[in-house]
């Protein structure tokens, strides 16, 4: 419990990550194509997914890992991973022609949203980690 | 500064609404010169509380009147009445009344701040208070980090800081050892000493020998009203 | 005294955060409502000038197939056309003032086609419902082979879409219209009879019959000053065959329609949702209220007077609230913008999101709301904790 209470942003980061794991493969996925073949959007999903099981890996790992300075280690790895995954899905690998498909109006923003709000907590939650009174008297 | 309280009564429901009721203080008279250090004492539920909290202006009594330098202090405003208490009267409460997010040393300033004091030689009037008490390590820790004897000293250098014209301490003993309430002790009746006036509340015996005045209260009357 | 309420939220960063997170959860429904209300009527409104036309022909078999009141959230009809003799007898109607043809083709999903799409074709000549729009956003006219892409086409200027294997270079992008008609591609009528001829000669659009030149999809017409719309549309459907003449106003009018439901309903879960969070806030405040009673009894005891106590207390639910506002509101923005695709999709209404001006309007009423909203949930318990005689505080050990 104290380990929860001393980095309860990770508890959110691992969350969100495993939603983005989850997420980019189902509800918040690309779509197949009626004669079942799919596009690049559907590898972007993949690797989204991917790139989201690698944060929430990290984020437990920094979760677990008493040693403080490892754990902000960790937790900054998070950082680049979940911005790379935030800009996979439209910038760095092709979608689909139309806004209106589920890759263009529903993938891509939940990924950028999703990507952009882990980056950002993991660096409020390193910096935490890192600038924490060592200790009371 | 002379305090006077005449025929003070408080009295409080047991419940809500109902005429069950007990005073905890009765038609009491009570006079507290300058320069003298007055001890009340009393077993725990006599009043003795809720008779310092009517005399410095913090819970208003149901009969009679506390003047302080010839002004009665409930009928001034709230405002009024806080400002003349911020800038005339000290109190230190029995609990701990001290605001967990700001440091000892804040904490030691809150008199100051409220009261709008700027003055650079608080400081190290401040230091010296601390240093006097035995917590000049104690300024960047938070009060969640002191101990009760730790915490009461903070106190009561932040009631002492302003050098009031009347302070009243409501067991300032009470978490601290011998030789440390020795120490309090002696400091009070200094101070009383100076020319100011000093109440204390207390259920130590000990404080009996640094009286200048003894009250002793019983069931919300003073019995001894008279000077040892 | 100002940095004792900063003191104070930052010594107790959970319980600010929850407050904080109270007031950006009233701040998004009511900022997120609002852009959604207001985007929604934007696109009706955008819906009305892009129609310009009061009057659309189609042939009778597409009226059949279509749903007329979503003809334009889908962009286009289908595979049905018409000859040039049917337009001409449309032509001779009395009343009308200007008369315009449109021809639709849909591309296929297949190696010939980079993109299933709709592509519009209309006559430069004739145009009035178009080219306004077109106007907005290019000057001059449109080459033949070259496309232009409404704003849901990811597809940049410069770059080329293969159109049954022929390739048309993207001239331009057109400006939102949150309808159905920002998924389509537009070119002249030069343009998409030679699209239609490659599209023959594919073999995949084998319904075209005869001359691709001969062949027209709607035809829009704009009643001539002081003629009742209705003299047309019943003249059109009595004397000419095969077609059928639809008001445009009535698609308009089907579109307001849900458009007011939703409104409603968005309306009213957005009260809902909001009184619910305002008192879940008042009973946090109350409750974070009872529990500082020792606190604020120590600042009285050091001389504070009740005013300025409340005065603490409301400078915190400010602080708080404002905190809460400006998170809500460019979550709100954030939120509305990236999923508006997706809100126009399952609300199936034409969805634009409005000007600055009025999200800028949106978000300072939110603001305001906000920040007299927190104050004042936390002025009763501000009020009974300054009545609080604070002998009895002390008292209670």
């Amino acid at each position: 419990m104290k380990r929860l209470s001393q980095k309860p942003l990770s508890v959110v980061i691992l969350c969100l990550s495993l939603l983005m794991c989850v997420g980019s493969l189902t509800f918040l996925g690309a779509c197949v194509h009626e004669d079942g073949s799919v596009g690049t959007c559907h590898w972007a999903a993949v690797a989204c997914s991917a790139l989201g099981g690698l944060c929430a890996l990290y984020s437990l790992l920094a979760l677990l890992i008493i040693n403080k300075d490892l754990s902000a280690g960790l937790t900054l790895a998070v950082i680049p991973t979940s911005i790379l995954s935030a800009l996979l899905p439209g910038h760095l690998m092709p979608l689909c022609l139309m806004s209106s498909m589920r890759c263009q109006s529903l993938m891509k923003p939940s990924m950028v949203l999703l990507g952009f709000a882990i980056a950002i907590l993991a660096a409020v939650q390193a910096y935490l980690l890192l600038t924490v009174r060592k200790g009371s008297r | 500064m002379d305090l006077k309280a005449q025929n003070i009564s408080k009295r409080f429901y047991r419940k809500a609404g109902e005429s069950n009721y007990f005073y905890a203080v009765r038609e009491t008279d009570l006079e507290l010169p300058s320069g003298a250090l007055s001890v009340l004492m009393g077993r725990s539920g006599s009043g003795k509380t809720t008779l310092l909290s009517m005399l410095s202006g913090l819970l208003s009594p149901d009969t009679g009147t506390v003047t302080a330098d010839g002004r009665d202090l409930y009928s001034m405003d709230d405002r009024k009445l806080s400002a003349f208490r911020a800038a005339r009267i000290s109190v230190m409460p029995q609990g701990r009344a001290v605001l967990d997010t700001l440091s000892a040393w804040e904490n030691v300033f809150l008199n100051a701040r409220i009261a709008g004091v700027r003055d650079e030689s608080l400081v190290p009037r401040a230091l010296e208070l601390m240093e006097r008490f035995g917590i000049p390590d104690l300024k960047e820790a938070l009060p969640k980090e002191l101990s009760g004897g730790e915490l009461r000293r903070v106190m009561l250098c932040r009631s002492l800081l302003l050098s009031p014209e009347v302070l009243m301490c409501d067991e300032p003993t009470g978490d601290l050892d011998d030789q440390n309430t020795a120490l309090v002790l002696d400091s009070l009746r200094d101070y009383a000493h100076q020319g100011h006036t000093v109440l204390l509340v207390t259920h130590e015996a000990d404080a009996v020998s640094y009286a200048d005045r003894l009250l002793q209260m019983d069931a919300g009357r003073i019995s001894t009203p008279d000077p040892v | 005294m100002r940095d004792l309420v900063f003191r104070n939220l930052r010594g107790r960063p959970g319980k600010t955060g929850a407050l904080v997170l109270l007031v950006t959860f009233l701040s998004l429904t009511l900022c997120g409502g609002g852009l959604v209300l207001s985007s929604l009527r934007a696109g009706l409104n955008s819906l009305e000038n892009r129609l310009g036309a009061d009057v659309i022909v189609m042939p009778s078999k597409a009226a059949l197939k279509t749903d007329l009141d979503t003809l334009f959230l889908q962009g286009t009809i289908g595979p049905y056309y018409m000859n040039m003799s049917t337009v001409n007898k449309i032509g001779r109607t009395e009343g009308i003032g200007r008369m315009t043809t449109q021809v639709f083709l849909s591309s296929m999903r297949a190696s010939c086609c980079s993109i299933p799409i709709q592509v519009i074709g209309f006559d430069p000549e004739t145009d009035f419902t178009v080219q306004s729009w077109l106007a907005q956003s290019r000057q001059g006219t449109l080459k033949d082979g070259e496309l232009l892409v409404g704003t849901k086409v990811n597809v940049n200027v410069g770059e080329s879409i293969k159109l049954y294997n022929v390739s048309c270079p993207v001239a331009g992008r057109l400006a939102p219209t949150g309808t159905g008609l920002d998924t389509a591609v537009y070119c002249n009528l030069n343009t998409i009879r030679s699209l239609m001829a490659a599209a023959g000669a594919l073999g995949g659009y084998s319904y075209i019959n005869g001359d691709p030149a001969e062949t027209i999809s709607a035809v829009y017409i704009k009643a001539a000053d002081g003629v009742n719309v209705d003299d047309i549309v019943n003249s059109i459907n009595i004397h000419v065959r095969k077609v059928q003449a639809v008001r445009t106003r009535s698609m308009v009018t089907g579109v307001a329609d849900s458009l007011g439901g939703v409104s409603r309903t968005v309306t009213v879960l957005m009260v809902v949702i909001w009184l619910l969070i305002w008192v879940i806030l008042l009973v946090a405040f109350a409750l974070l209220a009872g529990e500082r009673k020792r606190e604020f009894a120590a600042l009285r005891v050091c001389g504070m007077s009740r005013a300025r106590l409340s005065g603490l207390v409301f400078a915190e639910a400010f602080c708080v609230s404002a905190a809460g506002a400006v998170l809500g509101i460019l979550l709100s923005l954030v939120l509305v913008r990236s999923f508006s695709s997706l809100i126009e999709g399952a609300l199936g209404l034409p969805f634009l999101l409005p000007s600055s001006g009025t999200v800028a309007a949106l978000a300072t009423v939110s603001m305001l709301v906000c920040l007299l909203a927190g104050p004042i949930a936390s002025a009763v318990s501000a009020r009974k904790l300054s009545r609080v005689d604070t002998g009895l505080i002390l008292r209670e050990g």
